[in-house]
């Protein structure tokens, strides 16, 4: 692939900054970077533009700001990290530069224009899609790396100036998920066959005894709210690829299959026998949850 | 307060299938209101019924489908007082850009909009983006992943749910605000506002009527099915003991 | 002009229903209830939230202004979808009836306790030596000093441990001519003294409690008459062809409830190498099923139809009980025996519907009754066609 020219990278977290100036420095002769967080986190930059700790202030808040230095710097590239805050950036940055943002970005290649690859229709397809011209990327989890880093050339503080539309009125820390599903090698998903919150227990029990983590489905985390979001797996929440993955009383629609479908060994518990989800696993139990989940335990502890 | 929110149809994914060469079929595709987007209509919905003052119009841009009348009263039953849809012939192949850039135009001539919604992301593509786009188009005031919202004194409280805070702010109107799928929980329309939904106002605009300059700035080179990964499918029911030790041994494979 | 297909404003009310109980996830929680012998008050709380029992009162009390055949589409859509019998809430047979006989004070009550999702009374029509023969009941109404006192022994009362009220059919004991003109109904308290309720142990419909009422001398005000003093057995009639209507609808959901399960199976269920629908018997019974839940769902619609256009239903509704009694019957147990021996557990929705829908068979109108119901009038109406 031939270099861009320049690669724009705008990022709050830590390990954003290190991933996409990563993959940047493999894109573009020049690499800048708009930032927040810790100060000294800016790596394998030309320039960095340092834009405070974002602490109280809104990240939403900076965006004007932010479109200034990225419409001065006439990138060929803008690389985004994928967070909320990210997605804003993207898309202001993308009306600026009177083009649409490639989300979530399976891969990305920059022979002809700048080509990526997403998932759509739940999950039941792929997506492959260029621009010419300028062009706004956010990556999917896991498409850039981080490699051994050096310190960016040159920071650069940049005064932000109030925005008189966006008020800071509070934030409160969020209790983070101890659990990082992306890092996990064995997870059991839970779904609506678990009718009750305390029979999910017995999910518990066997993520305990194979040191899996707990996953679920979205009407787990969003409608019934037993399950905080992160342990959302699905086309809108964690696409994950463990060794193991056992799927119980999940039906196995596409929005969540396409969450683990590249899961090693995929073991599905259901009662129903027409669920779709025995037709997308390597072994499958059809039986009642409450009887099959205890045996399993019971065995793997014997 | 004149609220609009804007949703999608998109076709469901449970009624598509695989043809040869890995294309979709959409010919026997159940087109739905995007999931996401009930919940903005939701949230547009308890915030236009929170004061007298407030209206609430629902807006769309697509092909012929956005013409379907059942879709049209399943959309007004459920708290939009009028509809206005903008419609063109290759709505399904527009990008972020084209759709962002008609809903903008259409916003400006609805007129003296305060606040435009938006759900999470359309039920197909799920960019996330055309929120967010539109709001920068007009030069709103435009935040994304609102789990809370509440109107007071001519100002937006808002709840922004993040990866690992949950930031408050106050915005000034107008506003363009892109909320997430745990806002609220859509409702269940009633009777009653499912036979109130067939009397009420409906416009459909032309995309050239809207807006003549806005083009697609992506190009689309494929929509395939993924390979179908291979699995083994070995199901059998619970009672059959040999079933279960196999089933046991691969786990201990993990331990 | 036959015109077969539902409006949108039907389709879009089967969409909420089915969203309703898809959120509601209730499979578990019903076998449960079945289980224990308990009334599904959570999920019948659930559904007067959401309001599906406004359909059932008029418009001037706050309901829905929507046709008979939207109602009982909705209603069966429930049954269909595994709600168990009986514990539907709402009261369109109590408000027909009330609307129908009642002065406004008592459409009233009843309508008010109907909105908070309450069933407003117990029908006090059988007794223990009077069942199918209505007019043999003795349960007394004696009045003295302006108050009239209820003496007699009531039977199979759906949810009279619940319900506030019982519509009490007794005997004046006037017209000793004619017993028939001599009964009249009373709308009786049942947290009045003298009303002593136990609950009978059935086979089936556990989820709601049949009980007996003893009346002892139970005091209540003349104003408590519903209808016309002496003319409470025609207004049973008339209350028969609306009870059995709204009955039916219950077995015709819980047979395409039965069938569907039952069809899902056989299109997955291997034996001998291969799905047993592939085999003749299995593919005979789901043929003839589904002709009978066809004809079933056709019967239903078109008695609501009729009732909603003001027409007599007096033998469309014997025949439709008769009718779907019967066929819901055995297309519930042609289910469970394509189920095989999981249909036989507790575990699996067919052995509920088996056990419940046997009752319907026998109460609001044994199907033998239906024959005496309609045999009569059709070969009236048949002479006079042929006199034409």
């Amino acid at each position: 692939m031939s270099k861009l020219s320049t690669v724009f990278v705008i990022a709050t977290q830590k390990s954003a900054i290190a991933e996409l100036t990563t993959g940047a420095r493999t894109l573009g002769e020049r690499v800048l970077l708009a930032y927040t967080g810790e100060r000294s986190a800016a790596v394998n930059a030309d320039t960095a533009y340092y834009l405070g700790d974002a602490e109280n202030q809104s990240f939403a808040a900076l965006i004007p700001t932010v479109l200034e230095l990225v419409t001065k710097a006439s990138a060929d590239l803008v690389l985004v990290e994928t967070s909320k805050n990210g997605r804003l950036a993207a898309a202001a940055a993308a009306a600026a530069l009177g083009t649409s943002v490639l989300a979530d970005a399976g891969a990305l290649c920059t022979d002809n224009g700048v080509q990526i690859k997403k998932m759509v229709y739940g999950g039941s397809a792929e997506k492959t899609e260029h621009v010419s011209g300028a062009a706004v990327v956010c990556p999917a989890a896991g498409l850039f790396k981080a490699a051994a880093s050096e310190p960016a050339a040159e920071i650069v503080d940049v005064s932000v100036p109030e925005n008189a539309r966006i008020r800071f009125a509070g934030r409160t820390a969020k209790v983070v998920c101890a659990a990082n599903l992306n890092a996990a090698d064995k997870v059991v998903g839970v779904g609506r066959g678990f009718s009750t919150e305390e029979s999910l227990s017995l999910a518990n029990d066997l993520a305990a005894v194979l040191s899996a983590e707990i996953g679920c489905t979205r009407p787990l985390a969003e409608e019934e709210k037993w399950l905080p979001c992160a342990r959302y797996i699905g086309v809108s929440g964690a696409v994950i690829k463990p060794a193991l993955y056992i799927a119980a009383g999940i039906s196995g629609q596409v929005q969540h299959m396409v969450g683990v479908k590249d899961a090693g060994t995929i073991i599905a518990i259901n009662k129903d026998e027409h669920a779709p989800i025995f037709a997308n696993c390597d072994y499958g139990i059809v039986g009642d949850l409450s009887t099959v989940l205890p045996l399993l335990t019971e065995k793997l502890k014997g | 307060m004149k609220i609009v929110v804007c949703y999608k149809l998109v076709p469901s994914a449970e009624s598509l299938t695989v043809k040869s060469g890995r294309q979709l079929d959409f010919g026997s595709a159940e087109w739905e209101i995007g999931p996401y987007d009930l919940n903005a209509v939701e949230a547009a919905a308890r915030l236009k019924e929170a004061s007298a003052d407030n209206s609430l119009i629902a807006l769309t841009f697509g092909g012929d489908i956005i013409e379907n009348s059942k879709l049209r009263k399943g959309i007004l039953s459920r708290g939009p007082q009028e509809l206005v849809a903008v419609k063109a012939a290759d709505a399904g192949q527009a990008d972020g850009y084209r759709t962002a850039a008609i809903l903008a135009e259409a916003i400006r001539k609805i007129g003296d909009v305060d606040l435009v919604l938006f759900g999470e992301g359309s039920g197909d593509m799920y960019a996330q983006q055309t929120g967010v786009l539109v709001g920068a188009l007009l030069g709103w005031t435009t935040v994304n992943a609102v789990n809370s919202i509440r109107e007071a004194d001519g100002l937006l409280e808002v709840g922004r749910n993040l990866e690992d805070s949950v930031e408050l702010l106050e915005l000034s109107l107008p506003a363009a605000v892109s909320v997430s799928s745990d806002i609220c929980v859509p409702r269940l329309a009633s009777m009653k506002d499912i036979l109130a939904a067939g009397k009420k106002p409906f416009a459909v605009w032309s995309a050239e009527e809207v807006c003549v300059q806005a083009e697609n700035k992506t190009v689309v080179d494929s929509v395939l099915a993924p390979e179908q990964a291979e699995r083994a499918c070995i199901v059998k029911p619970a009672d059959d003991e040999a079933h279960i030790e196999a089933v046991v041994n691969q786990l201990r494979n993990f331990i | 002009m036959i015109d077969f297909s539902l409006t949108e404003e039907q389709e879009l009310l089967l969409e909420q229903v089915e969203e309703f109980m898809k959120r509601g996830n209730y499979d578990e929680y019903f076998k449960e209830c079945d289980r224990e012998r308990k009334f599904p008050e959570k999920a019948c709380k659930d559904f007067v939230e959401a309001g599906f029992h406004c359909l059932d009162y008029p418009q001037e009390h706050g309901g829905e202004e929507v046709d008979l055949v939207t109602i009982v589409l909705m209603k069966m859509k429930f049954f269909e979808l595994g709600w168990p019998v009986l514990t539907l809430p709402g009261g369109n047979l109590e408000i027909d009836n009330i609307l129908t006989y009642g002065t406004k004070e008592q459409q009233d009550t009843i309508i008010g306790l109907a909105k908070s999702g309450i069933k407003p009374y117990t029908l006090g029509f059988t007794e223990p030596q009077a069942g199918s023969d209505n007019s043999a009941m003795t349960t007394r109404a004696t009045h003295k000093d302006g108050k009239v006192y209820i003496n007699g022994h009531k039977t199979f009362n759906t949810f009279a441990t619940v319900s506030p009220y019982m519509m009490c059919i007794a005997r004046e004991y006037e017209n000793l001519e004619n017993p028939y003109k001599d009964m009249s109904w009373y709308l009786v308290p049942l947290n009045a003294p003298g009303v002593k309720i136990s609950v009978l142990d059935k086979v089936g419909c556990h989820c709601m409690p049949t009980c007996e009422v003893y009346l002892d001398n139970v005091e209540v005000e003349e104003s408590a008459l519903v209808g016309t003093r002496g003319k409470g057995f025609y207004q049973l009639m008339k209350n028969f062809e609306t009870e059995r209507l709204f009955t039916c609808i219950s077995n015709v959901g819980m047979a395409q409830c039965a069938y569907n399960d039952a069809v899902a199976y056989a299109g997955t269920r291997v034996q001998f190498n291969k799905t047993i629908g592939e085999f003749q018997i299995i593919q005979e019974k789901i043929t003839d099923m589904k002709i009978k839940c066809d004809n079933m769902v056709n019967m239903l619609l078109k008695c609501a139809w009729k009732k909603q256009r003001g027409e007599s239903i007096s033998v469309d509704a014997s025949l439709l009980k008769r009718y779907t009694g019967k066929a819901a019957f055995e297309v519930i147990d042609d289910a469970m025996q394509i189920m095989g021996g999981i249909g036989y557990t507790n575990d699996c929705r067919i052995a509920r519907l088996w056990r419940d829908q046997r009752g319907a068979r026998i109460y609001a109108g044994t199907e033998e009754v239906m024959v005496h119901s309609s045999a009569r009038s059709l070969i009236k109406e048949a002479l006079k066609a042929a006199a034409k």
